[in-house]
C-alpha cells in the first residue's frame, strides 16, 4: 500500500467503529451532509436515510430539538468552533443516545460559512447519568442541596459555577456571591500555592484529596478536607469538608500522646478486662519490658499473682464502684525484683458516660520509701543524741553551778582577809572576775538549756510598758544608768502574746548589751519602740553604740559561743538566749548594724493562733 | 543564844556558811547535817530542849535523804508536835527558784534562797530569826 499519510475511507470507518465514533459534515442550514462511522449501530438508521434528508437537530430527542436547533443557528452567526458539547439523540427504536459533539465551520472562499463538521462520540454510563441528573435539575438541586458536605463545582478556571447550601454555609456566602468569585478567593495564603497543585492534579488524574484552609467572608479561616473529581464536561466537583473541630482534636491527641511518653511516670490504658492497649516508655522501663512486649498483654503481666489477688484487685473493686482510686502497689519486673508504685487510676469512658477502660499513671517509689525510712531512722536517732546531750549538757551545767557558787562565795570571804594593793589582792581580783564570768555564763547557759528542755512555756498577753520598767530598775541598780538616755513608745502595740519572765529577761540581756557594748565618743541613747507589721507585733531595739558588722556575723551573730567585742565582760550565750527565748513561742530576731553606729534588733512576736496555744 | 543547822552534802558549802557566821555572827552556833535523815536525827535528838535549832538553812539535792524528803518527814513527824519549831530556809544551787513551786508552797519553808552565799544573803537570813 501507498503511504501517503493519507487514510484510506474504508480504514476511517474501522477506526470510527472501534472507537464508537461519527464524523460528522452539516451545510450552514444545518442539513446533515455526510456521516461517516458506525451510524447504523449507534443510531440505527442506514446513512443514506438521513445525508441530505434531514436537519441536524431532527435527530436530536424531542425535549432537546429546539434548543439543539437554536444552539446550531447560533453557531452558524458565530462561526465559532466548540467541543464536547453534550446532545441527547433520539435513535430509530426510540431509544437516548448520549454524544459528546466537537464541531469547528467550514468557510466559503469569500470567507463566509458553508457549515460545520467534526466528530460525535458516544458517552459513558457515568456522563449519561449526570445528565439525567442535570435534566431532573429539581431533584439534583434536592439531592446537593441536603448533602452535609459543601460541595463546589468550579469550571477549568477554577470559577464557581454551581454550590450547594451547606457551600454557603461554611463559607458564610450567599450563592450569588459565591458563584462570582474564583476558588483563589477562598483560600488562605497559606495554602494558596498547594491548592494550586491539587487543582492541577484533579485536572491531570481526575480525582485528588487534600487538606486546605479556607477564608470565610467575614476573613476568619477554617481548616478543611477536600475531595475533588473532574466531570466529563470539564468541570471540577468537589466536596469539602470543615474539619476545624476534628483538627483541635487531632492536636490536642498529639499533644496528649507527646506528654505521655515524654512523661517520666509510667502510663498504661487497658480494656476493663485487663487488656494493654497502650503503655509509654516510662512504663515499660519500669517493668523491665519494651513498649511492643507489653501491649496487647494482660496486666496480670506486671504483678506476681499474690500483688494481683490481695493489691490489684482491691483497687479495681474501688475504681469500678468510684471510678478512681489512688494507692501504692507492688509491682513486678521482668527481672523478679519486686518494686513498689504509688498509683492513680480512673476509669476511661466514652461521650455516653460508658465506662470502655483504665488509665493508669504510676511512679516507683520504693527507693522514696526506703529513703524515707532511713531519714525517720536518721532523725530518731538524731533527736534521741540530741536529747542526751541536752540532758547531759543541763546537767553538767547544774552540777557545776554548784562549786561556781562557792567560789564565789570564797572569793568574797577572801576579800576581807588581804591586805588592800597587796599582790594577794591582785591575785584575788583576777579571781574574782573570773568566777564573776563563769557565774554568769553557766547561768546563760542553763536559761537557755531550760527552753530547750521545756520549749513551750505558758503564754499570755504581756505588758510592754511594765516589763521594760522592772527591767530598767534593775539594770538601774546592777549596773547604774547615769548618762544614759533611754526611750520608749509602745503606742501602736502596748502588748505581746509572750511569757512574762522571758520578755523580762530578753529586755534585760539586750539593756545590758547595749550598756556593755557603748560607744566611748557618745553618751548611750537606747531606743525601744513596738510596731504592727501583718498582724504580728515587732518589737524595735535600737542603741547608738559600737554596733557590729551583721553582714560579716551573718546568722551567727545568734549562734552560742559567738563573742564580737574583746574586754566586754559578755558570756557569749546572751544573744543565743534572747532568739532561743523568741524561738520557743514561733517568734524570731534580725539585726541591723553598721560597726560604730549602733545595732538595731528587731524582735517579732508572731500571734497567739500561730504557735498553738 | 542563836542555833543554826547547815543540811548539805557538800563540805565546801558548810565551810563557807561557818565562815560567814563567824564572821558576821560570832554568837550563832552552827550545827552540820549532811543530808535530810541526818538532820532529822539531829532535830529529834534536840527534843523539846533549848538545843533546838532557830534555823535550819537547808539544800534540795542531796544523797540518802533530800530536802524534799526531809521536808515531808519533818512534816508529817512534827504535825502533832506543838513544840518550838525552827525556820526553815532552802538555800539551794539551782538556777530557777521559780520551778521550785512546790518548795516555795511549803508551810514550813519561810524563804527560798540561791547560792552562792553573800554577806548580804546572810544578813537577810539573820533577819528571820533576829526578829524572833
Amino acid at each position: 500500500m501507498e503511504n501517503t499519510g493519507h487514510i484510506e475511507e474504508k480504514d476511517w470507518e474501522a477506526l470510527l467503529g472501534r472507537a464508537g465514533a461519527v464524523r460528522w459534515k452539516i451545510d450552514e442550514r444545518g442539513t446533515v451532509l455526510g456521516l461517516h462511522g458506525p451510524v447504523k449501530k449507534l443510531l440505527g438508521y442506514e446513512v443514506e436515510e438521513l445525508v441530505g434528508r434531514v436537519a441536524v437537530w431532527e435527530l436530536a430527542a424531542e425535549s432537546e430539538r429546539a434548543g439543539v436547533r437554536s444552539r446550531v443557528e447560533g453557531r452558524m452567526e458565530s462561526g465559532e468552533a466548540f467541543s464536547r458539547q453534550m446532545v441527547e439523540l433520539k435513535k430509530r427504536d426510540g431509544a437516548a443516545l448520549y454524544l459528546q459533539v466537537s464541531g469547528e465551520p467550514i468557510w466559503k472562499q469569500d470567507r463566509t460559512l458553508a457549515g460545520y463538521e467534526g466528530m460525535a462520540v458516544e458517552c459513558g454510563e457515568e456522563v449519561r447519568m449526570a445528565r439525567a441528573l442535570q435534566a431532573n435539575e429539581g431533584r439534583w438541586r434536592e439531592y446537593v442541596g441536603a448533602a452535609p458536605y459543601g460541595i463546589f463545582v468550579v469550571d477549568a478556571k477554577g470559577f464557581y459555577r454551581e454550590v450547594n447550601e451547606a457551600a454557603c454555609r461554611l463559607t458564610g456566602y450567599g450563592r450569588e456571591d459565591l458563584l462570582g468569585l474564583n476558588v483563589q478567593d477562598l483560600l488562605d495564603e497559606e495554602t494558596l500555592s498547594r491548592a494550586a497543585g491539587h487543582f492541577a492534579r484533579v485536572q491531570r488524574e481526575g480525582s485528588a484529596s487534600g487538606t486546605f484552609r479556607l477564608r470565610k467572608a467575614d476573613g476568619s479561616g477554617f481548616w478543611c478536607s477536600v475531595v475533588a473529581s473532574r466531570l466529563p464536561w470539564g468541570d471540577l466537583i468537589g466536596f469539602v469538608e470543615d474539619i476545624t473541630p476534628k483538627r483541635k482534636v487531632e492536636a490536642y491527641q498529639r499533644q496528649l500522646l507527646t506528654a505521655f511518653e515524654q512523661a517520666r511516670d509510667g502510663i498504661v490504658i487497658t480494656r476493663l478486662d485487663g487488656k494493654v492497649l497502650y503503655v509509654n516508655r516510662s512504663w515499660a522501663s519500669q517493668h523491665g519490658m519494651t513498649v511492643a512486649e507489653v501491649v496487647g498483654r494482660g496486666i496480670d503481666c506486671f504483678h506476681t499473682e499474690r500483688q494481683m489477688r490481695e493489691e490489684v484487685k482491691p483497687s479495681l473493686e474501688v475504681l469500678l464502684a468510684c471510678g478512681t482510686d489512688s494507692r501504692e502497689i507492688h509491682h513486678k519486673h521482668s527481672n523478679g525484683r519486686e518494686f513498689l508504685m504509688s498509683m492513680n487510676t480512673a476509669l476511661v469512658k466514652d461521650a455516653e458516660g460508658q465506662a470502655i477502660g483504665i488509665i493508669a499513671i504510676g511512679q516507683d517509689v520504693t527507693q522514696e520509701r526506703e529513703q524515707q525510712a532511713e531519714k525517720e531512722r536518721l532523725l530518731k536517732e538524731l533527736s534521741v543524741s540530741h536529747q542526751d546531750l541536752t540532758e547531759f549538757s543541763y546537767i553538767t551545767s547544774h552540777n557545776l553551778r554548784g562549786p561556781v557558787t562557792n567560789l564565789v562565795s570564797l572569793c568574797d570571804l577572801m576579800t576581807e582577809c588581804v591586805e588592800p594593793g597587796s599582790e594577794a589582792a591582785e591575785l584575788l581580783e583576777g579571781l574574782v572576775q573570773s568566777t564573776a564570768r563563769l557565774e554568769r555564763t553557766l547561768e546563760d547557759l542553763l536559761r537557755v538549756l531550760r527552753i530547750k528542755r521545756n520549749p513551750m512555756p505558758s503564754g499570755g498577753d504581756v505588758e510592754l510598758e511594765p516589763a521594760l520598767r522592772a527591767v530598767r530598775k534593775f539594770v538601774e541598780a546592777e549596773w547604774g544608768l547615769d548618762g544614759v538616755e533611754l526611750a520608749e513608745d509602745f503606742g501602736k502595740a502596748p502588748r505581746v502574746w509572750f511569757n512574762e519572765s522571758y520578755l523580762r529577761s530578753i529586755l534585760q540581756h539586750l539593756l545590758i548589751n547595749s550598756l556593755r557594748y557603748r560607744s566611748p565618743e557618745r553618751s548611750l541613747r537606747v531606743e525601744v519602740r513596738s510596731e504592727l507589721r501583718d498582724g504580728a507585733v515587732e518589737l524595735i531595739f535600737q542603741d547608738n553604740g559600737q554596733g557590729l558588722d551583721t553582714e560579716r556575723a551573718g546568722d551567727r551573730l545568734f549562734g552560742l559561743q559567738r563573742r564580737y567585742h574583746a574586754g566586754s565582760g559578755g558570756t557569749g550565750v546572751g544573744l543565743y538566749l534572747v532568739k532561743s527565748q523568741l524561738e520557743a513561742f514561733g517568734g524570731s530576731i534580725r539585726a541591723k548594724s553598721l560597726p560604730g553606729e549602733g545595732l538595731q534588733l528587731t524582735l517579732s512576736f508572731p500571734e497567739p493562733k500561730e504557735v498553738g496555744r | 543564844m542563836k542555833r543554826v543547822l547547815c543540811v548539805d552534802d557538800d563540805p565546801t558549802t558548810r565551810f563557807i556558811v561557818r565562815k560567814f557566821f563567824a564572821r558576821v555572827a560570832p554568837e550563832v552556833e552552827i550545827g552540820e547535817a549532811e543530808q535530810g535523815e541526818d538532820a532529822l536525827r539531829q532535830l529529834e535528838a534536840s527534843g523539846d530542849t533549848n538545843k533546838m535549832p532557830d534555823l535550819v538553812l537547808l539544800d534540795l539535792n542531796m544523797p540518802v535523804m533530800d530536802g524534799w524528803t526531809f521536808l515531808n518527814r519533818y512534816g508529817r513527824e512534827t504535825g502533832r508536835d506543838e513544840g518550838k519549831r525552827p525556820v526553815i530556809a532552802v538555800l539551794t544551787s539551782a538556777m530557777q527558784v521559780e520551778d521550785l513551786k512546790d518548795v516555795q508552797a511549803n508551810p514550813l519553808v519561810s524563804g527560798c534562797f540561791q547560792k552562792p552565799v553573800t554577806r548580804q544573803l546572810l544578813e537577810r537570813l539573820l533577819g528571820m530569826i533576829r526578829s524572833e
